[in-house]
């Protein structure tokens, strides 16, 4: 186990370093000069544009500047916004918690929902619940997350006026308040995920329906809510595990239109800002910050398989 | 006035009152293709604390007839009729709410792969407790020790540690008799046992059977004990019944199907029966041809095209299970092996040049070092 552990610690700082070398080289390759935007287009000298340059440190080589930006970072120091002058790991530090609550309140939404309709959907396969219940999940898959929320935005917000669709408020200045703002995009975000993960539960549940274990178990006179809850779900829940893991990594750095929609201040729209500006360091921070968070949860996910299946334990 | 002897006549009567009484059973698969007559009327009755042995070559429909009877085909293009009294009452037709009462209970399977039978994300406790807790209504604790008494009498060392293992930390048999432990556990009166031992190793298969037959002893169950091997139920079942294309074709009490078997293709399985010294004897190499096609069944006898006997009649007409000489001994064959019919079949068919014939001359040529032992 402790191998294991070890094993996958290294692979998770290769995984990083190739990461982390292929954001800045994309991020350099960005059209836009920072330049531009920096001084905007009043008064420009060739000689104020060299200086800002060199104090952005552009005008040294790629991998240089890679290095002394990958010495930084390890360090904790990411650099600060051409702009604000904010420091980016400060920047991050902000905006992180507002982002991951919107995954996270999507996510555990989304499973709570899918587990049950997959599992039905498994169970009565073919029959009229099956049916219904995958007409609806490919509907909520096939309408945009953002087209939701502004369904949502029309009906709570606009005709019911029951919830407001901007001027997020922190969990820590009133978590009704924050609540009633992250409730819509939350479940926006959800919707899709759900019909995502239902899907699975239900395509592994029939497999594992045809198991010969669960054969076994109803010659035991079970009842089949028992077979399902006990025996099938969690042989059926690995490739659930796998999505979480991977969706939810995708929902810190892929929430920006909805986040731009609600003018959440998470992680997208910071992101969206900063392209909009090529503020270079700023942009590299987040991609990072996001790719590194991703990599270590699907690590996680790795491990938390042998939780689920005792077999892989041993091997 | 009752008499000692009567009263003892109608202990007897009772015991012989048979717990299972199949008439005519039929499963039958939907597929796109046609139906596959995987059971095509089956009928026995079994008395209890007997044992049957239910003998016959890889999908001649033994598995489908065993789940058929316990109600568990649960293929949704699956469809049984016929009829299946378990203790007088009809089990043909009555809601899976109601058969549920009587599985686990009243009746236990024995599968026939204990490593896809367990469930591998559970712990053997659990697959060994959680129906006991179910049926039997006891508390976790009473489960716990009666579990663990279950796993001491199949012969499980440190049956407390087990208790908390997966299956995976098990070997095959240990885990073959955890199933046992698991089909056991509620005392059901009536066990199937679908090849017990085929996934087992040949030194393990014997200690399984003998254990399955001990337990069955000690419990007076009732026992079907499914296997493609004529050599595992010859000293262990009262009454063969040999299977082919989903139909019994020969029917005996042990003794007599061995004395005097009269159907072709039970000889063929007891040629087949792989001898101890060579474990890994091929099954069944013994029969030419492959099993038939179960939707376009061939025409006549169902073993024509395979039988070594086999005349125009054969093709012709399908024969009819008829009774043979010894008591409860039945068959279906036109020419049953041994009569002068079937002589003359035989060596008409040599003279012909039929290839199954001319193998099984060779057989018959070899038939005096056939291992006795393995099936005495
Ligand atoms: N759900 C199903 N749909 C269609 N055909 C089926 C189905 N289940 C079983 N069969 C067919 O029924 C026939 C009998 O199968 P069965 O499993 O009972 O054979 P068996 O005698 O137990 O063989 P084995 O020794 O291989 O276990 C086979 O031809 C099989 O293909
Ligand atoms: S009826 Fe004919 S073909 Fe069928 S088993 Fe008997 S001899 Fe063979
Ligand atoms: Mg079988």
């Amino acid at each position: 186990m402790r191998r294991v552990i070890l094993h996958r610690l290294m692979r998770l700082l290769a995984t990083l370093f190739a990461v982390t070398f292929l954001t800045f080289s994309m991020v350099s390759l960005l059209p836009g000069d920072p330049v531009d935007v920096i001084l905007g287009q009043a008064d420009r000298t060739p000689e104020l544009e060299e200086r800002v340059r060199s104090d952005l440190g552009l005008d040294r080589p790629f991998l240089e500047r890679y290095g002394s930006w990958l010495g930084n970072s390890l360090q904790g120091d990411l650099g600060e916004s051409y702009i604000t002058g904010q420091e980016v790991s400060q920047l991050i530090k902000d905006r992180v918690p507002v982002t991951a609550q919107l995954a996270f309140m999507a996510i555990i939404m989304a499973v709570v929902m899918a587990v049950p309709i997959g599992i039905l959907g498994a169970y009565k396969q073919g029959k009229w619940q099956d049916t219904v219940s995958s007409a609806a999940v490919q509907v909520a898959l096939s309408i945009p997350n953002f087209i939701t929320a502004i369904f949502f935005v029309w009906i709570f917000s606009v005709k019911l006026g029951w919830l407001p669709n901007s001027n997020w408020v922190r969990p820590s200045d009133g978590l009704f308040e924050n609540f009633k703002r992250a409730i819509m995009p939350a479940t926006a975000l959800a919707l899709t995920q759900m019909a995502i993960f239902s899907r699975l539960v239900r395509a592994d549940m029939i497999a594992t329906l045809q198991e010969n274990y669960v054969l076994a178990a109803r010659a035991k006179g079970l009842s089949d809510r028992y077979i399902l809850m006990r025996h099938a779900l969690r042989p059926s829940s690995l490739s659930l595990m796998t999505i979480i893991g991977i969706n939810f990594g995708a929902l810190l750095g892929g929430t920006v239109i909805i986040e731009t929609l609600f003018a959440i201040p998470g992680l997208g729209f910071g992101l969206i800002n900063a392209i909009s500006r090529r503020d270079i360091l700023v942009i590299q921070g987040i991609t990072v910050f996001v790719a590194t968070v991703y990599v270590v949860i699907n690590t996680i996910v790795d491990l938390l398989y042998t939780v689920i299946d005792p077999r892989i334990r041993r091997s | 006035m009752t008499t000692v002897s009567d009263a003892l006549d109608q202990r007897t009567d009772d015991d012989n009152e048979a717990l299972l009484v199949v008439d005519d059973l039929r499963t039958h698969f939907e597929v796109p293709a046609g139906s596959v007559k995987a059971v095509d009327g089956v009928s026995f009755s079994l008395a209890r604390g007997r044992t049957l042995g239910v003998v016959g070559e890889s999908g001649s429909g033994k598995t489908v007839l065993s789940r058929s009877v316990m109600g568990l085909n649960v293929a949704s293009n699956a469809h049984s009729t016929g009829s299946v009294l378990y203790d007088g009452q009809e089990l043909i037709g009555r809601p899976i709410k109601q058969m549920k009462d009587l599985w686990g209970v009243e009746m236990a399977m024995v599968f026939q792969d204990p490593m896809t039978s367990l469930n591998p994300v559970v712990k053997v406790g659990r697959q060994l407790t959680e129906h006991m807790r179910h049926h039997l209504q006891i508390s976790k604790s009473e489960a716990r020790e009666l579990a663990v008494e279950l796993l001491r009498s199949v012969r499980i060392p440190e049956p407390d540690e087990r208790f908390g293992n997966y299956p995976h930390q098990l070997s095959g048999g240990m885990r073959q008799r955890v199933s046992i432990a698991i089909a056991l556990a509620c005392s059901p009166k009536l066990l199937f046992a679908d090849e017990p031992t085929t996934a087992l190793d040949v030194t393990v298969q014997h200690q399984i059977l003998n254990l399955l037959g001990q337990q069955q002893q000690e419990r007076g169950m009732t026992m079907i004990l499914v296997t493609h091997d004529l050599g595992v139920v010859a000293g262990r079942a009262d009454e063969i019944a040999v299977m082919y294309a989903g139909k019994v074709v020969e029917k005996a009490p042990t003794e007599t199907l061995f004395a005097e078997m009269h159907h072709p293709y039970t000889q063929a399985l007891l040629w087949s029966i792989p001898k101890t010294s060579n474990p890994k004897h091929t099954r069944l190499s013994a029969i030419s041809g492959r099993p038939p096609d179960l939707i376009n069944p061939p025409s006549g006898c169902k073993f024509s095209p395979r039988c070594p006997y086999a005349q125009n009649r054969c093709h012709e007409e399908e024969p009819i299970l008829a009774k043979g000489v010894g008591p409860d001994h039945t068959f279906a064959c036109h020419f049953p092996v041994g009569s002068p019919a079937s002589q003359e079949a035989f060596d008409r068919n040599l003279e012909a040049g039929l290839p199954q014939t001319l193998a099984a001359a060779g057989r018959i040529g070899a038939t005096e070092d056939l291992p006795d032992e393995s099936w005495q």
